[in-house]
């Protein structure tokens, strides 16, 4: 058996280390002999397959002449296997088989890289939208009245501007405490009465309160980024902003929907 | 996978008569589905047509909605069979094959996909590449690896046996890696 595999790489690839494997197998035991002709075929591939193999260099092997170190996997069940690995459908020893498979052998790898690169090529294709009308042209075929959506698409940007400005109110409401805190009610009220005293009252108050929205900003940033580790922090104001926004929605939703049987109506 | 419980609940706010629920269900699941159809017909109007079918289709008999699949799966059941309606009155390509009697045709475009790849982007390239996949391959191509359905799903959805969606799907990575390579990826 070996020797046929040993002459068969040798027709194919002319590799003399094979040759030499095979002679040294005339005098020692058979187990050696299949041990060193894997390393040396192994040593062959790794080494001299872009020289040595210029019109089969992206070719698998038609025979199996690679076996893991743990003699779990040949090239031909890996390629069997290869499916199951992309789908994420192997328990861990066979995707760990899988893996020292594909650390060892640049066949599989290339293979592995070209089925990966043909289940990306489809799961990137964009998603297509029909027309904008679309949902209208379907009411009227089923010949029902078109209701469209209480929340439409752009829902979710009104819930987050409307999210942004409250947090301003909050802002200029902490601006106008600190300024009764620190100049009195009576105090504040003289300014509030000259305008022009207003505008600088106003733009300390307002400098006041970024610094202070500005601790506020770090300090929540520093628990965002220790809740979402590994984000960024466009991601983390963002999540912030939706997670915002899904409340204000689910509970609209809530209030609009009545399970069937019920009412808010108790008469 | 059961279905998700949002969406039993518009099924049932559609069941009671709220079509404004109807239209959250549209708004959820047509982009996902007219995805599927504009890639097994080709034409975004034929697809729109057929879109709006499904949904009518679909509209009529949700009371038979089974809930032990995902709503979209069965949207795309439904999909499926009015593009096969479609693809037959047309006489263009079919959904069916046999999978025992077609072997693969493992054309080499390598010199079409050169010229290609000069006037067109990578991406579009990579997208003639997965339109010119047979359409019972290209089909189980999308529900797995776009929509990402599970085998059990897309044999639902397809309306054939789990091994039929293994075998399907397997000469399908094969063919489009197959036009990979002849296109100098890898």
């Amino acid at each position: 058996m070996i020797h046929q595999i040993t002459k068969d790489y040798e027709t194919n690839h002319g590799n003399t280390e094979v040759r030499k494997t095979r002679n040294l197998g005339r005098n020692i035991k058979i187990n050696s002999v299949i041990q060193s002709f894997r390393v040396s075929v192994v040593k062959a591939i790794i080494s001299n397959s872009s020289n040595n193999l210029p019109n089969q260099r992206n070719k698998m092997p038609t025979h199996c002449v690679f076996t893991t170190e743990d003699k779990k996997m040949n090239c031909i069940e890996l390629k069997h296997k290869l499916p199951d690995y992309i789908d994420q459908l192997l328990d861990k020893q066979e995707v760990k088989s899988v893996k020292d498979h594909l650390r060892a052998c640049r066949y599989c790898q290339r293979e592995y890289r070209l089925y990966a690169m043909a289940a990306a090529s489809v799961a990137g294709l964009p998603l297509l939208s029909p027309s904008p009308d679309f949902n209208s042209k379907v009411f009227s075929a089923l010949g029902l009245e078109y209701k469209p959506s209480l929340f439409p698409a752009w829902s979710k940007w009104a819930a987050s501007l409307a999210s942004l400005a409250l947090m301003w109110a909050g802002g200029a409401m902490l601006a106008a405490v600190y300024a009764v805190s620190k100049l009195g009610l009576a105090q504040t009220y003289l300014y509030l009465k000259n305008p022009q005293k207003i505008l600088t009252a106003l733009q300390f108050a307002l400098v006041k309160t970024w610094f202070i929205l500005s601790d506020m900003v770090n300090n929540a940033q520093a628990l965002t980024a220790w809740l979402f580790k590994g984000s960024n922090l466009p991601l983390q104001i963002l999540l912030t902003f939706l997670a915002a926004a899904g409340v204000v929605m689910l509970a609209g939703m809530k209030m609009r929907y009545q399970p069937q049987g019920r009412s808010w109506n108790h008469s | 996978m059961p279905a998700d419980k949002q969406d039993i609940i518009l099924v049932q706010r559609c069941l009671d008569g709220d079509s404004r629920a109807f239209n959250d269900l549209m708004n959820k699941y047509k982009r996902q589905v007219f995805s599927l159809i504009f890639r097994l017909v080709k034409s975004p109007a034929d697809a729109e047509d057929i879109l709006q079918d499904t949904f009518i289709k679909a509209y009529r008999n949700l009371s038979s909605y089974d809930s032990q699949y995902p709503l979209l799966t069965w949207l795309f059941k439904i999909a499926h069979n009015t593009s096969i309606d479609f693809l037959r009155a047309n006489k263009g390509e079919t959904l069916t094959i046999n999978d025992e009697e077609n072997p693969i045709d493992l054309e080499d475009t390598s010199s079409s996909l050169e010229e290609k790849m000069e006037q067109s982007s990578e991406k579009e390239l990579i997208e003639r590449m997965v339109d010119s996949v047979p359409a019972p391959y290209r089909e189980v191509l999308i529900l797995r690896h776009q929509q990402e359905l599970s085998y059990e799903e897309i044999a639902e959805a397809v309306q054939i046996p789990m091994g039929t969606v293994k075998v399907r799907l397997f000469r399908a990575r094969e063919i489009l890696k197959t036009k990979l390579e002849a296109a100098g990826y890898g």
